[in-house]
């Protein structure tokens, strides 16, 4: 199901960040972000897809058909220079903008 | 947005949908599998992992919308899917492409029509700015002017550029070996500075000055100067000889091509305004003030407005007359179009309003007759639609794509309309209109016919596709997923639809029967005089550059010859002749009342009653010695009620009194007519009785008597039963075209009952079913649909038939003295169309009838 917690654009972030460490695909990605978030993360299909979709529609990302671990045909996605480039400027991004979080979040606690 | 992501979203559209499909299936059986490997039983697991993932299409439509053409996305596929819908069913496809083709076709006609008369403009050099000066003859008639006062508006007007004048009239020229009739125009010498285009070749008139004595110049009209004389580079520089002889031009320019000058039909041929009294000498001189008709037109200058010309050349208009001491009358400025004439607008109105609120309620009908075909198909897409809105698909998608369908439908239709539109005006003008007219009148299928039928098919499709449409989804939401209920409200739109359909095929109907009616009494209809037996021979000889005096001696001899052939009884002469092509008029002013009022004017011999078979009502006919005197007058019934009796006309005494006769209009009772003897004119045509059968012997003969008398003479033979048989072309034409929309019209209506009755039927069939099973018989079953239809056709037949009334009331003029309520015609189109509705009606009530309960409750 979708996280309305999640902060707007993040999700595109996170799974760029996923992709960027090998090919995956869809069910692979959710399943990492559940893992790796302990999870925290449930990103349900009707978000992920449309944002993969974005990524793919930017050329962030490009998708292939490849023979899945369970011999069934599954779409893998990798990450592109642009995508990569794109990945870095969200990250710095998004770093300053959790640090100012940080500090007005501190500001008040004081 | 980036150009790469541009590119991605056009051609990643159609592969992406496949993928994503696959994509979720897949995700779908990996989740599957760990709730599998979690404990779940295999049908629990594939249920959980339906909830988890949750709604498969929502996900999908949420993962197209990320290609953000997803508006034209869905736009091409909405037509595509239209396409293949419509492709799928042809007989469907076809039936509501011909309905919607001949509603759209009709007004696209009726309307270009109209454009051409009445909004276009004319093919002159600022033609948005030309503008037409009338002068008013009598109350409510607008016309031209005399010469003098066209020259004193010219040279004295401020608000206009410049005014020029033209008269039209026809010579005959020589051409080679042979004759030609040719149409000309005699126009001032501004004429083509101020209104002309150009040249193909040549240039246009020195200036002449005395206008009296102009120079011996012409200009031929660019597909004359093709037709008659083969596009000859070498023609300027030519002559060209009256057929007389005594007159030569020579030819100085030809007019660029579509240069039809001041008229909707260009002449053939141009030549200086003094050449209209030397090549026509009939005594009527433009030079003469009490004369008209010079028409005027004139260019604008662009900051002066229409009101400020109108006032200005009232004014001047004002001061002529009080030089030349004549009453003043009106003047008015008008567009230029022909049907900015206030008189011609005045009778040519009514039938544009005619012919388009006919074309409107075709229109109309083909649309309700597609709209209920629509309805009735997605009876079976009603599952399909509810399936789709249940699952997230918004009601604007599902709207959108039913509206493509209809836009697909209808933009056909108004293809081919257009298609139509570029040979079906000038057609029909030809087939109806007189043949003067039809030479060279352009029908441009321009920007506005264009929007005008881009405008027609959206309202088309709006009427045809979008209310059902709405309909349609409306009912699916309402009823879901269940089947086979009709919905009252349903019901009820669709008895709307049916009667509606029904009124407005009655008023076409009905006044169909009125024209029909209208064109058997045009058959049967007599001019008042017997025309059998008579030729009229017309020597021309104003066109060949005789005049009077020298026209008077060569009748007097044909008149002897012609005598002296077998099978002749009698000859007589006349300046014009009744339902003739010439006429001459005058006004005279109505003792009691002061009006002033038209009145048709022939020059005739003394035996021309007894020849014609005019009787005398009162008093006598001429004398043979009163032709050469002109004291005597004989006016008509219609014209002797408007002077006093034993007083004088045109300082004539009355002498006596005729029978009135058709004289413009066949079946016309009403036309003020006066006669003056005379001893033959210029323009004076012969009138032959002869015995029954020795007609077509004369006719041979008679230009071997012309050659004889003068080889100048070019002469036409007319039987006078031709020419009453072209009076009545016009009322035999209309109502021909009106039988042929009243056909369509009945048949859009049987298709549309048919639709209607069937759907109705074909949704009640469980209760129907249900009915027979309870042992309902076939009779009551039959007699349940029947008596549920025909009521909403008879509501729909009574209030039509008084739509017919009202609307027959525009068309009186063309209805022959048949009157607008004509209780045969309304009878019969009312019985007409019950009868079809009844056979329309039938055919799916039989159906129910034999419906066998078992299979239709087994359906359900």
């Amino acid at each position: 199901m979708p996280q309305p917690d999640l902060l707007p654009g993040t999700l595109d972030l996170l799974v760029l960040k996923t992709i960027s460490r090998g090919a995956l695909h869809g069910y692979g990605i959710a399943q990492y972000l559940l893992q790796i978030s302990d999870s925290v993360l449930q990103v349900g299909e009707g978000s992920l897809y449309p944002a993969l979709q974005r990524l793919l529609v930017n050329g962030w990302a490009e998708a292939e058909w490849r023979q899945s671990e369970t011999g069934r045909r599954a779409r893998y996605y990798t990450i592109t220079a642009a995508g990569k480039k794109r990945l870095a400027a969200e990250e710095e991004q998004f770093e300053k903008m959790v640090g100012a979080i940080h500090m007005v979040l501190r500001g008040r606690t004081v | 947005m980036s150009w790469t992501s541009f590119w991605n979203r056009l051609r990643g559209r159609g592969a992406e949908e496949e993928s994503l499909a696959e994509e979720l299936q897949f995700h779908r059986s990996l989740k599957e599998r760990e709730l599998q490997d979690a404990g779940l039983s295999e049908a629990d697991a594939r249920r959980a992992a339906a909830v988890a993932i949750g709604n498969v299409t929502l996900a999908r439509e949420d993962a197209r919308a990320a290609w953000r053409f997803a508006w034209l996305d869905d736009a091409v596929r909405d037509l595509r899917y239209a396409v293949r819908s419509l492709r799928t069913q042809p007989g469907f496809t076809i039936a509501a492409t011909l309905a919607l083709v001949l509603g759209i076709g009709l007004n696209a006609i009726v309307f270009s029509v109209y454009n051409t008369l009445a909004l276009a403009p004319w093919m002159i050099r600022d033609g948005d700015r030309a503008v037409q000066v009338y002068v008013e003859a009598q109350r409510g008639m607008w016309s031209g002017m005399s010469w003098p006062q066209y020259r004193y508006l010219a040279s004295h007007t401020q608000t206009l550029q410049g005014l020029a004048g033209y008269t039209l009239f026809n010579a005959q020229m020589k051409r080679g070996d042979g004759k030609w009739d040719a149409s000309i125009a005699a126009v001032s010498d501004n004429y083509f500075e101020l209104l002309g285009t150009g040249f193909q070749i040549g240039r246009g008139f020195s200036k002449s000055a005395d206008y009296r004595r102009p120079e011996p110049e012409a200009i031929l009209e660019h597909n004359t100067w093709r037709s008659q004389f083969g596009g000859d580079p070498n023609i300027v520089g030519t002559w060209l000889d009256t057929s007389g002889g005594q007159q030569r031009l020579r030819i100085v320019g030809v007019a660029l091509e579509g240069f039809d000058g001041a008229n909707p039909v260009a002449p053939q041929m141009w030549v200086a305004a003094g050449w209209r009294d030397i090549l026509q000498p009939d005594g009527k001189s433009i030079d003469n003030a009490g004369m008209c008709c010079m028409k005027a037109v004139g260019i604008r200058k662009p900051e002066t407005s229409m009101g400020a010309a109108q006032a200005e050349l009232q004014v001047l208009s004002r001061q002529f007359n009080e030089e030349i001491r004549r009453d003043p009358s009106n003047v008015l400025v008008t567009s230029a179009a022909l049907l900015a004439n206030p008189s011609i607008a005045r009778q040519a109105t009514p039938v544009f309003l005619a012919a388009g609120i006919a074309a409107l309620l075709v229109l109309l009908l083909a649309c309700a007759n597609v709209a209920n075909l629509q309805i009735a198909r997605a009876l079976g897409r009603r599952r399909e639609i509810a399936v789709r809105l249940s699952l997230g698909a918004g009601q604007g998608r599902i709207l959108r794509q039913l509206f493509t369908e209809s836009l697909v439908l209808t933009s056909l239709a108004g293809t081919i309309g257009i298609l139509l539109n570029i040979w079906a005006p000038k057609w029909i003008v030809q087939t109806m209109a007189p043949e003067r007219l039809t030479t060279a009148l352009r029908f441009a299928t321009d920007y506005r016919v264009a929007v005008f039928i881009a405008a027609v098919t959206f309202l088309a499709a709006l009427i045809s596709g979008l209310i059902p449409a709405t309909r349609i989804v409306r009912e699916a939401i309402a009823s879901g997923l269940q089947e086979g209920q009709a919905s009252p409200s349903g019901m009820r739109l669709r008895s709307v639809l049916l009667g509606s359909q029904v009124a407005l095929c009655a008023v076409l109907l009905s006044t169909a029967m009125l024209l029909a009616r209208a064109l058997e009494s045009a058959k049967t209809m007599e001019p008042g005089f017997a025309y059998q037996n008579i030729l009229l021979f017309a020597p021309n000889l104003s066109s060949s550059g005789f005049d009077d005096a020298k026209a008077v001696p060569m009748l007097r001899e044909l008149t002897t010859r012609i005598q002296a052939l077998p099978g002749v009884e009698a000859v007589a002469h006349a300046s014009s002749v009744p339902l003739g092509r010439r006429s001459e008029s005058s006004v005279i002013q109505d003792p009691s009342n002061g009006e002033r009022r038209s009145a048709g004017i022939a020059h005739v011999s003394a035996n021309y009653f007894a020849t014609l078979g005019i009787p005398l009502v009162n008093g006598r006919g001429f004398s043979t010695a009163e032709e050469a005197l002109d004291t005597s007058i004989v006016v008509n019934d219609a014209l002797v009620k408007s002077v006093r009796p034993g007083s004088t006309l045109f300082d004539r005494t009355i002498i006596g009194t005729a029978a009135t006769v058709s004289w413009r209009e066949l079946g016309s009772k009403h036309e003020l007519f006066a006669y003056m003897p005379s001893n033959g004119t210029a323009v004076s045509q012969l009138i032959i009785r002869h015995a029954p059968g020795a007609g077509d012997a004369i006719a041979r003969a008679l230009p071997g008597i012309a050659a004889e008398v003068d080889k100048r003479i070019a002469p036409t033979v007319t039987p006078y039963t031709t020419v009453i048989g072209d009076a009545r072309y016009s009322a035999i034409v209309a109502a021909a075209v009106a039988g042929i929309l009243s056909s369509l019209a009945l048949l859009l209506a049987c298709v549309g009952i048919y639709g209607v009755t069937a759907y109705n039927v074909s949704q009640r069939t469980r209760e129907i079913g249900v009915r027979i099973a309870l042992g309902a018989n076939r009779s009551s079953i039959l007699a349940l649909v029947f008596g549920q239809n025909l009521r909403t056709i008879a509501a729909g037949a009574v209030i039509g038939a008084a739509g017919a009334y009202a609307f027959a009331r525009l068309l009186s003029s063309l209805l022959f003295g048949v009157q607008p309520g004509d209780p045969l015609a309304l009878l019969s189109a009312a019985g007409l169309l019950m009868a079809a509705a009844a056979i329309a009606v039938f055919a799916p009530a039989r159906r129910a009838s034999v419906l066998d309960p078992s299979i239709t409750l087994r359906q359900e």
